[in-house]
């Protein structure tokens, strides 16, 4: 059975959706907050740690996000070059027909790795 | 209709949000496509972002003023916002930054070259550093600045359309 958490900030919200495989953090609205690593690092920390533990694959979801600003690029950054380093999966989820979100999460692809365990992709 | 959007507001955060959406009605009422309406709110957004961040506001200069102009070719983004002496820091990394976006012939290798060194980052370093080299490689924009005589920033982007 699937278990579900969501967390808000401001006009963000950030879902996570749990079942026997995987954890997807599905992210909607905007992320316009002065310092939105506060809210965000912390979740992701969490999906890593727990996808680590649980033998699960992470997807972070950014199709139904409206606009990020670059404060919010950043932790996923971080993120994505430490995932790169430790066990488990990671993928992360893109709206193509977006032209801002195919800029930005196609330059993400320097993140992602020959054996799969980062993937980036456009749906 | 008129070619320009003049507005000036407090530099509070939250104003961040009333800002876009009365540019994006704008370029919208002026016939923009969605995509080209998402990448100049996010060229107005970064650059107020900054403004916000590294002003000096003190009253009676306590606002920021945005700019948006549209000619046959181009839209013109200005931000202005006060400065003084304790800003000079700021400043020349500023002047560092729209250099350093310069130095590269296509800002999508700047803007991986920033990634590159924000993914070393500690995860605890709020820092972005990636607002300028976005606005430069999401907005195709030309970033330029300089100070009035009145200790005005105006830091301004400039894309084709």
């Amino acid at each position: 059975m699937n278990k579900t958490e969501v967390f808000k900030s401001n006009l963000l919200h950030i879902e996570l959706v749990e079942n026997d495989t995987s954890i997807s953090s599905n992210w909607k609205g905007k992320s316009i907050d002065r310092k939105p690593g506060l809210f965000i690092t912390p979740i992701l920390m969490k999906l890593l740690k727990e996808g680590n533990e649980g033998d699960k694959e992470i997807v972070l979801d950014f199709r139904e996000i409206e606009y990020m600003n670059s404060s919010t690029i950043t932790p996923v950054i971080k993120v994505l070059e430490r995932a790169k380093r430790r066990e488990g999966k990671i993928t992360v989820l893109y709206k193509k027909s977006l032209k801002w979100q195919e800029l930005i999460f196609t330059a993400l692809e320097i993140f992602q790795t020959k054996d799969q365990k980062v993937q980036i992709i456009g749906c | 209709m008129d070619n320009s959007l003049n507005i000036s507001f407090k530099a509070d955060w939250d104003e961040i949000e009333r800002v876009r959406k009365k540019g994006s009605n704008f370029l919208k009422n002026h016939g923009f496509s969605h995509d080209a309406i998402d990448s100049l709110i996010m060229v107005i957004s970064e650059l107020i972002e900054n403004s916000i961040k590294y002003g000096n506001f003190k009253p009676p200069r306590s606002k920021v003023q945005v700019i948006l102009y549209i000619s046959k070719n181009l839209v013109t983004i200005e931000v202005n916002n006060p400065v003084d002496e304790s800003t000079s820091h700021d400043l020349r990394r500023l002047d560092r930054t729209i250099q350093w976006i310069r130095g590269y012939q296509d800002s999508f290798e700047a803007y991986i070259e920033r990634m590159k060194e924000i993914s070393k980052k500690p995860l605890k370093d709020e820092e972005s550093g990636l607002g300028l080299v976005r606005i430069a490689y999401e907005g195709k924009a030309i970033l330029d600045f300089f100070v009035r005589d009145d200790n005005m920033l105006n830091v301004s982007a400039v894309t084709r359309i």
